[in-house]
């Protein structure tokens, strides 16, 4: 097999055969007959060591105008391609590959024609074995062929699916058998039975499933396979067998998360639903306590009005009778007593009307918002002006607080603010009941300030309700509550 | 003077009838519930009834409803209500029914029993009486709006004796007018408030109230 191919070139002065060995590429000369001259060793391997020399090169072309054109003199042979084209250069008939046939005159060697083997990057396994290019793509795509010849029991298997199945390529020699102990035992009747019927009645087959590598590591495969039927009976079948255990890990991996998204929006959503009537029941509780606060401050108005005062009104005519049924000539003293102990009873009863009035208006819960807001208005020493909308009877805990928030809003421009003057309005439109108050005081006032702000706007939010306070210093106060009262 | 009174604090009530007896009047009736006090009324009509505007069943304004009422049944007999607030509206409410022989005074004001049994009395003869305090607040609840300003020196004059209970006839007789300029001079107050052409009596009322508001 070897070619000693060197001796039969006196090769130019200088020019070291062993040199030209070491070469990566493939140097061939070739006389004008076409017949080898020399060939270094790379060229020789190309050739797998057909090469001899003295042997006619024969071209086989393919065009491929888009190849860069090699530099270099004239084609010497009568068939050497042109420049413009790529030739496959065979020995003995067998392809040696792709090559960039460099073509040039050589100097001292007028009669030879130098060709440069050198595999183009761009074209690499086109020239190969079909063979081993079939091995290159079945490695990279991780697909394996395979061959059942049925007669003769036996399985063909490619380097590639030997591979797959964990064995060192063509490692032992492959029957249906022995396929078939590597199938996952609970695939493994499936697949018999896939396998049998292509057998029987020549229909290709496709599934997936799961073999068992001596290592003891499952893999998953999807297999595709089809039978040559003679007479009715298949003789062969043959088919593929894909790897795609990183696919089905990766779609498992994928619904696991899936599942895992899933469970954990459905935690989510129970949390949510938890958290939500959590919050109602403490919105709930929220606006009991205002009303119980409510109610409370309303029933101490009234045990103050039918209680005290009216026990106290009562005392006073028992007083005013005695006053009236002292004799002629009682003691000045006891008369002045008298007297200053009715003054003084007044100015109670009035210190006590103020207090429950300010517990909770009676005209409130009597009359309503508006009647109540034009007393409060009336009675405040700031000057202020209401201006309403219609509002009919509202549910009692909006309006005392809508009255409350006027309340301390007026208290608070006069005390702490020395407003001159504040304004009041009312509207109510969309089932939504506006309140508002704006004076010309000195502004500042916040929610955090600690005059009370706090606590109505804690009462407004028990209600579902919002309180706004714009009152930059120096510019007044607007405060604004709104109270939906659907 | 005949008085009916209705209350339902058993005491105060007794205190109330002793200091009208005591002031030489006679308590027709005393009852605790405004119901009972519109039978007494239209039983045997007094010439004023004194009645809690808190009464049962409610508790809220009984004795508003019952002025109302009595007003329909008995208009010669006069109403005073006796309350805990110091409410414009109340007033406002009660002398809106009852244009003539009304009254809302505070409770404690029957301490003062000179200016009680007076107030009785006034509202006994068809007067208006409103509790000081009252009045007070109607005053300055009106600092933005002073219509009065629009008056005439007279019509301001016949607006003040309106406000005093006084009839048109009494009012010609006093500022030595017919009553045919009075009734000119009335309405055009009623124009110059902007007093809807309803009843005259309740444009008479409201124009009593304009003027409560805005004197003083």
């Amino acid at each position: 097999m070897g070619a000693q191919a060197s001796s039969a070139v006196a090769l130019p002065e200088g020019v070291l055969p062993a040199a030209l060995d070491a070469l990566p590429f493939g140097i061939v000369l070739i006389d004008q007959d076409e017949q080898v001259m020399y060939a270094n060793r790379p060229a020789r391997r190309l050739a797998a060591d057909d090469l001899r020399i003295g042997e006619s090169v024969q071209w086989a072309s393919i065009k491929q105008p888009s190849i860069d054109e090699p530099t270099g003199g004239s084609a010497a042979g009568p068939n050497a391609p042109r420049a413009s084209e790529i030739s496959a250069v065979t020995f003995s008939g067998a392809l040696v590959g792709m090559v960039r046939p460099m073509r040039m005159l050589v100097d001292g060697l007028d009669d030879a024609v130098l060709i440069v083997l050198s595999p183009l990057p761009d074209s690499e396994g086109r020239g190969r074995d079909p063979e081993q290019l079939l091995q290159e793509v079945e490695a990279v795509s991780q697909v394996g062929s395979w061959s059942w010849d049925v007669e003769a029991d036996v399985v063909t298997l490619s380097d590639e699916l030997f591979r797959l199945h964990g064995l060192l390529p063509q490692s032992m020699p492959a029957t249906a058998a022995t396929v078939a102990r590597q199938y996952h035992p609970e695939d493994r009747a499936a697949q018999f039975e896939l396998v049998d019927h292509c057998r029987r009645t020549g229909q290709p087959f496709e599934n997936t499933h799961r073999i068992v590598r001596p290592d003891g590591t499952v893999r998953w495969r999807q297999a595709r396979g089809q039978a040559v039927m003679e007479d009715g009976r298949a003789v062969r079948i043959y088919g593929t067998v894909e790897d795609i255990t990183e696919r089905v890990d990766r779609e498992r991996a994928l619904r696991h998360s899936l599942d895992d998204s899933r469970r954990l929006a459905a935690e989510n959503e129970s949390l949510r639903h938890e958290i939500e009537s959590q919050l109602s029941e403490v919105r709930e509780s929220r606006l009991r306590i205002v009303q119980a606060g409510y109610e409370a401050r309303r029933r101490l108005e009234r045990d103050l009005h039918d209680g005290a005062q009216q026990r106290l009104t009562t005392l006073g005519l028992i007083l005013r009778s005695a006053q009236a049924q002292l004799p002629d000539g009682a003691s000045p003293a006891l008369e002045q007593a008298l007297r200053d102990a009715l003054v003084e009873l007044q100015a109670g009863l009035s210190e006590l009307r103020g207090m429950a009035r300010g517990l909770h208006p009676a005209i409130l819960s009597d009359e309503g918002l508006l009647p109540a807001l034009e007393s409060l208005v009336a009675r405040s020493p700031l000057p202020a002006q209401l201006s309403a909308d219609p509002v009919g009877r509202l549910p009692g805990p909006i309006e005392t607080t809508a009255y409350l928030v006027v309340s301390e809003a007026l208290t608070n421009a006069g005390r702490h603010a020395a407003a001159s003057n504040a304004h009041v309005t009312v509207e109510h439109r969309h089932e939504l009941l506006s309140v508002m108050v704006s004076d010309d005081g000195a502004g500042g006032a916040r929610v955090e300030g600690g005059n009370g702000l706090r606590l109505l706007s804690d009462r407004v939010a028990a209600l579902d309700g919002r309180l706004h306070i714009d009152s930059p210093l120096g510019g007044g106060t607007r405060l604004r509550a709104e109270l939906p009262c659907a | 003077m005949r008085v009916a009174i209705a209350e339902d604090s058993l005491l105060f009530r007794a205190g109330l009838a002793s200091v009208l007896t005591t002031a030489g009047h006679a308590v027709t009736a005393s009852v605790g519930s405004a119901d009972e006090l519109i039978a007494a009324v239209t039983g045997d009509p007094p010439d004023a009834a004194i009645i809690d505007i808190k009464m049962p069943p409610t508790h809220t304004t009984e004795g508003l409803q019952a002025a109302a009422k009595i007003a329909s049944t008995n208009p010669d007999v006069g109403v005073l209500v006796l309350s805990q607030y110091v409410e414009a509206h109340y007033a406002m409410r009660l002398i809106n029914e009852r244009p003539h022989g009304a009254g809302y005074l505070l409770k404690q004001r029957v301490i003062d029993v000179g200016e009680f049994i007076d107030s009785v009395e006034r509202v006994a003869e068809g007067g208006l009486v409103v509790d000081p305090e009252v009045v007070g607040h109607l005053i300055t609840g009106a600092q933005s709006v002073r219509p009065l300003a629009q008056l005439s020196a007279r019509e301001r004059e016949v607006l003040a004796l309106i406000a005093e209970g006084k009839t048109n006839s009494a009012i010609a007789q006093q500022l030595v007018l017919t009553e045919k300029t009075v009734d000119s001079h009335i309405r055009n107050i009623f124009l110059k408030l902007d007093l809807p052409a309803t009843d005259q009596d309740h444009r008479r009322v409201l124009a009593v109230l304009t003027y409560l508001r805005d004197t003083h």
